[in-house]
């Protein structure tokens, strides 16, 4: 009996050890949302900017993702799962860029995947990127590294915009 | 009388001459007397004081010698006790006292079960068949059921895999083999493979920017995995045949299946994915082979290891020899 006992304490121990050793929670976002960082096309560098709105073209009360203010070198872009596509538009409110005829506007074309993450992120859509059609006001060309768009925290899109410097007389 | 004639004479006259004389004292031949002093008397002794084979050699002379287990041969210096082995031998395995084959184990892993009643939501149960080869190596099958349902605390989902089927392969390794076989400690590896289905239903899904809320699922996925494990774990004998061990796992995915929909959670023999431990806990019979064998071996195990019986005390006094001699006739 001293035997078994010392063999199922070590069991109990064993059992602890085993549990101890889990995940830490989900690392990445909750769910599949595209992450859109800026450039400037004559360089190729990262650019900031402060004055820029960005609007989801039919979301509920024109609400924005960006408005001016603090400068910000990317945007979530949040994907709507029940339709093949989202568009979005960029107002510039950039002293003689403020005008509705220099807006810029992105269409994404796109199939949701139901996606399971991980048991800590749960399940969402996964979205499979089609098409990218956008004006060109200001954006000069987007480029998209992975057609594939997860919860993992990573750039799905860059936007090249024409970028003018103080002293640019074009 | 002419100068040819008289040449011929004289040539012949000196020979004889020549070798009627007596032959030259030979010169001494020259010695080299040795000079006796302290220096040239120690100068052998000084010139070896460092040659290690005579050191040895020296050393050797003087000590005395066993074998140990193992092989090796251990020299003991019979002056000052240092014990050193001879590293010039050739290594060879111990001998291992057990026959080849000496019975079959099959048992039943009990974890899961266990863990079930503690409140994980995955795993069934699983059997295991090995083979006791010199009660060193165990050749090792494992066969088992996993199955998994999971509605995480603050999750949108449900998980869930149907009953499937996994099997492992490998081998134990036991470090007491020439010990008594009631005890085992031992580590091992296996290769596990696990074809198995996986789908999840019932996610609901908010979208605070766009609105509205969607229901949908994955559907059931076809799925395979295949890893490692690296296995440790002690086994005793209960009583009878009935032995019981634990057993910790170190796993490791080789290679698994791609899906669209994303990984799978739960693989049956393997466990939740990102447990990088698990472990397992056997009940098992032992179908004994060669026991009439075994038993001999243990009977010298045992008299080796009891111990010396004290020497017959001499000291103590004499019987009464007058009580007890026998009468004169």
């Amino acid at each position: 009996m001293g035997k078994f006992l010392t063999i199922a304490a070590a069991g109990v121990a064993l059992t602890a050890l085993a549990a101890g050793c889990n995940t830490s929670g989900c690392q990445d976002n909750g769910s599949a949302i595209p992450l859109a960082a800026f450039y400037a096309s004559d360089t190729g560098s990262p650019v900031t900017l402060d004055s820029l709105a960005i609007y989801g073209l039919g979301a509920p009360a024109d609400s924005a993702v960006a408005l001016p203010g603090p400068a910000i070198g990317s945007v979530y872009l949040p994907m709507r799962a029940s339709a093949p596509q989202t568009a979005w538009k960029i107002e510039y409110r950039y002293r003689d860029l403020d005008t509705p005829a220099l807006n810029d506007t992105i269409t994404l074309g796109y199939e949701s995947i139901p996606y399971f993450a991980s048991a800590d992120c749960g399940a969402m859509y996964a979205y499979r990127l089609r098409s990218v059609v956008h004006t060109t006001h200001l954006i000069d060309s987007i480029t998209v590294p992975d057609s594939l768009i997860t919860n993992v925290d990573r750039t799905s899109m860059q936007i090249y915009f024409r970028i003018a410097t103080e002293g640019d007389t074009r | 009388m002419s100068l040819r004639r008289i040449l011929p004479a004289a040539a012949a006259a000196l020979c004889l001459l020549a070798a009627a004389q007596t032959p030259a004292p030979k010169r001494p031949r020259r010695t080299v007397t040795p000079v006796e002093t302290t220096a040239t008397s120690t100068q052998a002794v000084n010139e070896t004081r460092g040659d290690t084979s005579r050191i040895n050699a020296a050393i050797r002379a003087r000590s005395t010698h066993y074998h140990r287990d193992d092989g090796f041969t251990v020299y003991v210096d019979t002056l000052t006790g240092d014990e050193w082995v001879d590293s010039t031998q050739v290594m060879s395995l111990p001998k291992m006292k057990f026959p080849l084959v000496m019975g079959v184990n099959v048992g039943i892993d009990i974890w899961d079960p266990a863990m079930r009643l503690f409140g994980q939501k995955y795993g069934l149960t699983g059997f295991s068949a090995d083979v006791n080869l010199h009660n060193r190596y165990f050749p090792v099958f494992e066969l088992g059921l996993g199955m998994a349902r999971r509605t995480p605390a603050g999750q949108n989902y449900t998980y869930r895999s149907p009953l499937s089927v996994y099997f492992k392969i490998g081998a134990d390794y036991n470090f007491l083999y020439n010990s008594n076989p009631d005890y085992k400690w031992f580590v091992g590896l296996r290769y596990g493979f696990s074809p198995f289905t996986w789908a999840v239903d019932d996610i609901t899904l908010d979208d605070p920017y766009w609105g509205g809320s969607a229901r949908f699922g994955i559907p059931s996925q076809t799925a395979t995995a295949g890893w490692g494990e690296l296995c440790m774990g002690l086994r005793i004998r209960l009583w009878d045949n009935i032995h019981a061990g634990w057993m910790v796992r170190f796993h490791a995915l080789l290679h698994q299946s791609k899906s669209p929909h994303g990984e799978p959670w739960y693989i049956p023999g393997f466990g939740a994915r990102g447990q990088a431990l698990t472990g397992s806990f056997t009940i098992s019979y032992t179908i004994p082979v060669n026991k009439r064998r075994v038993d001999d071996i243990l009977r010298e195990i045992d008299g080796a290891d009891a111990p010396v019986p004290a020497p017959a005390d001499t000291t103590a006094a004499p019987a009464d020899t007058a009580a007890t001699a026998e009468p004169m006739p």
